[in-house]
């Protein structure tokens, strides 16, 4: 096994090279020049001589493959460089007060999405065909076919906007943080709920949980002994993806409830062309993915000693 | 599924069926072809029936938006700027006085467009990929694996947001950069399907036959993974339609005064305290395609998965 994660490391540290690459010509084909250099309001007050300076101080005068190893020299020592939108900021400065704001957000919505999301499958398979099994998939259908930025707008205008309940922007209070991670959670609760329910559901049907009926164990001891244990495995499987998309739901949330976090520095700095930062945000996102799809496949052969490592 | 495919194979040794060929062709078929199969199953599902008619309405309105559409859907009144609905205006009309029911009908051709268009894109590309390498295997198959690795450890929003911001807003450039993000999966999936579909004894006896890779390829690998393309297609447009309204919604997405949802999103949730209404109807409508996309995929999912067979 450690042979395959040594493999699957080297492997992930090839990719995120490349990533890098690309996202890194794809931010220098970018138009328009980072620093608002060529702004004409301020091509006024930019002498030459400043113009110069400011080129050389973030290496934007050399061609820009020299550019990506000098970035890639400093990136390999620890130094994320300067951040082109925060003057005189370093990168990991920033990241350091963004992360812990984001971190804190998604572990939150994340730990309750998985929980709340496996109960909720459990039990609308185990009351399958009931009304108590028609309401959770209800509520898990919305979850999937709502985008977020659609629930977050709802969620404001009901407990905002007209019952007045929990303010509509911020971090850091409980009230402030409510609906953010209601956004973010409901819709890897709903993608949860109906893969365990699926997956609880192709269990029972199997010889085996017959046969522990037929013996005459009880109900109960059937389902937690027999069904869950051995339902509860695919579901690990798209706990990966789903954790990655909600990267993508704090973009939405961040923005809408203007939380001072990392997926909104990404957009402040793609509008910026702050490619230090485009740089940094992506190696970091890509990392995450790539370290959380590996994470499952290990614990998947972990729980499963049916699978085998090739 | 065996049954039809059999058949097409002893016509493909020479060419016409003879009489007592496609007598018995179509005995079989009628008995159980894989789409009157699937189509009988899908007919049971109501929920997925619900979903295709509300997508029929959606594409009904997209092809006569100019008939059904009260307004036209650029025409600006600054008389009436920001109504609350009303009988004139069924939904209000907006900042510039435009009337927002014209524009959401207008808004399902935009939709609906980037949505099948991108997963055109995104199907040829992952068939004629996936096949190459599930079909060939060695290097090619080593290649084009490793290229899709990568593309998969990408953070995908990320990533689309990092291409919008370098190639710039608009209807073209966001239909290459969603199939550039997209196509990794279909060829994946194209390709895991050619794996198993290539071992079965009805390809070892066309290639016996001498029947060349193309004709394989094209004439009884690919109709065999329809089903599976056909459902992954299923769950791509509407995510297309989503990434379209959140990038649009984030600003980066489609150039105003293009009628998107997404845009009218925006528009709607920088007043959303004063003027609900103009978040309030696109969200909604927006929500209710998910959903109807949600309804039919599962049901096209069911119905064409071999596993699931009953």
């Amino acid at each position: 096994m450690w042979q395959y994660i040594v493999r699957r490391v080297l492997q992930a540290i090839f990719t995120l090279f490349v990533l890098s690459l690309i996202t890194f010509f794809v931010a220098k084909v970018t138009p328009g020049s980072p620093l608002g250099l060529d702004d004409p309001e301020n091509a006024a007050k930019i002498t030459p001589a400043m113009r110069k300076q400011l080129l050389e101080q973030y290496d934007l005068d050399k061609p820009v493959p020299v550019q990506y190893v000098l970035w890639f020299t400093k990136f390999i020592r620890g130094d994320l460089g300067l951040s082109l939108t925060y003057r005189n900021e370093h990168v990991q400065d920033i990241l350091a007060r963004t992360w812990p704001i984001s971190a804190q957000l998604g572990l939150i919505a994340a730990l309750l999405a998985i929980s709340l999301g496996t109960l909720l499958g459990i039990v609308a398979a185990v009351y399958r065909n009931t009304f108590i099994d028609y309401a959770s998939m209800f509520i898990a259908v919305i979850g999937v076919a709502v985008p977020s930025f659609v629930l977050a707008i709802g969620l404001i205008l009901l407990f905002s906007l007209t019952l007045h309940w929990f303010p509509v922007t911020g971090w850091g209070t409980p009230e402030r943080m409510v609906m953010p991670i209601l956004v973010l959670m409901l819709g890897p609760l709903a993608t949860t709920a109906r893969f365990t329910r699926a997956s609880m559901l192709e269990v029972i049907k199997q010889d085996y949980v017959r046969t522990a009926r037929a013996k005459g164990l009880l109900e109960r001891v059937v389902i937690l002994r027999h069904v869950l244990k051995n339902a509860l495995i695919p579901v690990i499987t798209v706990a990966g993806p789903t954790l990655a998309g909600m990267l993508t739901g704090s973009v939405f949330v961040e923005q809408i409830f203007t939380i001072p976090g990392v997926a909104n520095a990404f957009v402040g700095a793609i509008g910026g062309r702050d490619y230090p930062m485009i740089m940094a945000q992506t190696i970091i996102f890509g990392g995450l993915v790539i370290f959380m799809n590996l994470a499952v496949d290990v614990a998947y052969g972990i729980i499963d000693p049916r699978i085998r490592y090739s | 599924m065996d049954s039809t495919t059999s058949t097409q194979d002893s016509r493909a040794a020479d060419g016409a069926p003879t009489a007592a060929e496609t007598d018995l062709n179509l005995k079989l078929r009628r008995q159980s072809s894989l789409w009157s199969d699937a189509f009988r199953r899908l007919r049971r599902n109501k929920a997925s029936l619900v979903g295709l008619a509300i997508i029929l309405i959606f594409v009904l309105m997209a092809i006569f938006a100019d008939v059904i559409a009260p307004y036209d859907p650029y025409k600006t009144d600054f008389a009436a700027v920001r109504q609350p609905p009303s009988v004139q205006h069924l939904m209000g009309t907006d900042k510039q006085g435009r009337d927002i029911l014209s524009r959401i009908i207008h808004g399902a051709r935009v939709s609906l467009a980037i949505g099948f268009a991108s997963q055109v894109l995104v199907a040829t590309i992952g068939i004629f990929l996936g096949s190459l390498a599930g079909y060939y295997g060695g290097w090619v198959d080593t290649v084009i694996m490793r290229v899709t690795d990568i593309f998969y450890a990408f953070p995908t929003f990320l990533f689309l947001i990092i291409l919008m911001a370098a190639f710039g807003r608009g209807f073209v450039n966001l239909l290459f950069a969603l199939a550039f993000t997209a196509w990794v999966g279909l060829a994946r999936l194209v390709r895991g399907q050619m794996l198993q579909l290539k071992q079965r004894e009805f390809i070892e006896s066309s290639r016996s036959l001498g029947a060349s890779d193309a004709r394989i390829i094209v004439r009884h690998l690919i109709p065999n993974l329809l089903g599976a393309v056909i459902v992954a297609f299923s769950f791509g447009v509407p995510g297309a339609i989503l990434a379209e309204t959140g990038l649009s919604f984030l600003g980066i997405g489609l150039v105003p005064p293009t009628p998107s949802w997404g845009i009218m999103l925006n528009d709607g949730f920088a007043v959303l305290r004063s003027y609900p209404h103009m978040a309030l109807f696109p969200g909604l409508v927006l929500a209710l395609t998910q959903l109807a996309f949600l309804f039919l995929g599962d049901g096209l999912r069911d119905a064409l998965d071999p596993r699931m067979k009953r």
